[in-house]
């Protein structure tokens, strides 16, 4: 399955030949002009330091990435909302303090006073003051599979989000633009569906053993090595639980002495697995390559902090695509900052992983590179699978270890029979191998949905984070109360959509995340476009 | 309907590139909405206030504490600058005009002097 790079660069050639003739505008942008550019650069700069020539080489198609500045105006409001509300959480916590109101919140009893505080008041001022009034944006429950369209149960609260009732009502045929469902394989019917309910009733549901112990089954060994022939390594391990595949695994690799350089805006497992390693960890600025090679070149210069010693190894960890910007990692520069310096990469195909790329393989496949230049790549099978649980994929002396020095394979429960075979069925899809054309259909389709989405929304001139080719589409809100009142005015409009606060986001920049998949239809996408179109006129999104 | 609406507003939205100002930019998505009467426009107006400012999340008791204190201190700017500015605005037109008239006097006498 490794091929080497030119082979792939002359697949990808060609698929992105065939699919700039099928659409217009947007996707597989002016390769042509990309070449021309290159030699342009090679004819007049041949004595220049190479760097920033050598760095647009790297790109065999154009990168085009878009974080526009928050207005000033708008900026200056939000501060000014933020600050309201707080001067109004002030006095709701003074009512409460000298009981004028009745308090919802835990509370200690009257006898341990004295005592060591349980409850850290001030910590919580955000979530009682703030994100309680808006609380019924989220935790919303889902009484059907999260297709393109799903079921919601309707809540009414009596005392302004404190507590919810259930009315009995079901809110039907929800368009759902926030389930990570990149290729619509969350879904009751169907092959997947077929077999997970065969593989059920053979090893039934659940497994009662870590993966040392008992916990192993065929389906596993089955599936990876099925993943390790999707990714193109040698060999791959799979999990229980995504979370876990990080916070349980960065700790096996790396101890203390160890450097970690990990990227600003990094989920928070691998932050967790990080920690949790007792390793050093450096942070450099989002996407930036220049701010990661500087603390490259400081590690190999001064070593470790007061010995000076050098570091027993160098590890720099990036997520292919980051969920909250929808911004796609700069993979051809960290390899080549990598083979530079000897240092290895951990990159985290959560979002990416059947979502990116003309064959679906992440955002390896995406660029044209390598597999066996990332040294451990790591997904989760939540997203694009529709499954749960993840995977770690690398050379084959790198997966041994992991199988025996893991956390999770010691000590975690391994994966559940039906969601094996559910990954298994899907990913054979994706590789068409299942005799059909489904899988490619669904990438094509889940390509051309982003592109349309994107740039129909740019057109009407609303603030979208992120590259051009993520399915994560942020949009922006900035003001405290557009992040309530949006969640809501959507969703009586039979639109479900993500809207992100802070302390996910920075403070100002709150946003709504749409994430398409493959399963949306044009007319669902359009009519999301023009429910926007039509909100815009009440909250001004900032458009130009 | 609400498609001529929204051509009406890809074509308004071609006219209007550039706008910068919050005001002009919300005339104009008024000009592009079916603002069927004055009642409905000052609802809008209210709600974007509400949003704006976050009181959209507050309870009513609350909001009607802040527009209380909010319109209590417009009131006593526009008392204070009804009772004031008139005067001070004499007195500078007095002050500047008197500098004016000294100036060609003093040019006048030296002119003379010469």
């Amino acid at each position: 399955m490794t091929q080497n790079s030119a082979s792939k660069l002359l697949n990808g050639d060609t698929l992105h030949r065939t699919k700039q003739d099928k659409k217009a505008g947007g996707n597989g942008f002016v390769k042509n002009h990309c070449l021309f550019q290159q030699q342009q650069k090679r004819y007049r700069r041949p004595a220049e330091k190479s760097h920033h020539a050598s760095r647009t080489l790297l790109y065999k198609k154009t990168f085009v990435e878009s974080f526009e500045e928050t207005p000033l105006l708008v900026a200056v409001l939000t501060y000014m909302g933020y600050g309201i509300l707080t001067i109004f959480g002030y006095l709701r916590d003074f009512l409460r303090d000298w009981k004028l109101e009745k308090c919802h919140l835990a509370r200690e009893r009257e006898e341990q006073k004295d005592f060591v505080p349980l409850y850290q008041d001030f910590e919580n001022f955000y979530t009682r003051n703030l994100y309680m009034r808006i609380r019924d944006n989220w935790n919303r429950p889902i009484r059907s599979v999260p297709g393109a369209k799903m079921d919601l149960v309707e809540r009414v609260t009596p005392d302004y989000n404190w507590t919810f009732e259930h009315t009995g009502k079901v809110l039907k045929d929800v368009i759902n633009m926030g389930s990570y469902n990149y290729l619509g394989f969350a879904e009751n019917t169907g092959t997947c569906a077929d077999t997970a309910s065969e593989c059920t009733e053979k090893y039934g549901v659940g497994v009662c053993s870590t993966r040392q112990e008992l916990g192993n089954i065929d389906k596993h060994e089955e599936l990876e090595k099925l993943a390790a022939r999707f990714l193109g390594v040698e060999s791959s391990m799979v999990f229980g639980m995504g979370f876990a595949t990080n916070s349980m695994n960065i700790p096996a690799l790396m101890e203390k002495g160890c450097l970690i350089l990990s990227d600003e805006l990094n989920h928070a497992s691998l932050v967790l697995g990080a920690r949790l390693s007792g390793a050093t960890i450096r942070v450099f600025k989002h996407n930036n390559m220049q701010s990661l090679e500087k603390l490259l070149r400081d590690a190999m210069v001064h070593g470790q902090p007061r010995t000076h010693r050098p570091w027993k190894k160098i590890l720099i960890l990036v997520e292919g695509i980051y969920s909250m910007e929808g911004s796609i990692v700069r993979l051809p520069e960290i390899i080549a900052l990598k083979k530079k310096y000897k240092a290895y990469l951990y990159l985290d195909e959560a979002h990416s992983i059947g979502a990116l790329g003309p064959r679906g393989r992440g955002v390896v496949d995406y660029f044209g590179l390598d597999p066996c230049d990332v040294d451990i790549m790591m997904g989760t099978f939540t997203k694009s699978f529709g499954a749960a649980g993840g995977y770690i994929g690398g050379k084959k002396e790198l997966v041994d270890y992991l199988r025996l020095h893991s956390h999770s394979a010691v000590y975690a429960t391994s994966m559940s029979p039906p969601i094996t075979q559910q990954i298994i069925t899907s990913m054979k899809c994706i590789m068409g191998e299942d005799g059909t054309t489904l899988g490619q259909e669904r990438l094509c389709q889940l390509s051309e949905n982003t592109t349309y989405f994107r740039r129909r929304l740019h057109e009407m001139g609303f603030i979208i984070y992120g590259n051009n080719d993520s399915p994560v589409v942020p949009l922006m809100l900035y003001m405290p109360a557009k992040i309530g009142a949006f969640g809501r005015e959507m969703l009586k409009r039979n639109i479900g959509t993500v809207v992100v606060g802070f302390p996910a986001t920075p403070i100002i920049e709150s946003r709504a995340r749409f994430c398409v998949s493959a399963a949306h239809t044009r007319e669902m996408l359009d009519t999301v476009i023009m429910t926007n179109l039509f909100l815009s006129f009440h909250f001004d999104f900032g458009v130009k | 309907m609400f498609n001529v609406s929204a051509v009406a507003w890809i074509w308004n939205y071609d006219l209007s590139v550039g706008i910068v100002t919050s005001a002009r930019s919300a005339a104009v998505s008024v000009l592009r909405m079916d603002m069927k009467n004055m009642r409905e426009y000052v609802g809008w107006l209210y709600y974007q206030y509400l949003l704006i400012t976050g009181i959209y999340v507050l309870e009513p008791w609350e909001q009607s504490i802040f527009n209380t204190l909010l319109f209590t201190m417009v009131a006593m700017v526009i008392y204070t600058s009804y009772v004031f500015v008139p005067i001070h605005v004499r007195l500078a037109l007095e002050f500047f005009s008197e500098l004016v008239r000294g100036q060609p006097e003093s040019t006048v006498a030296l002119m003379n002097s010469r």
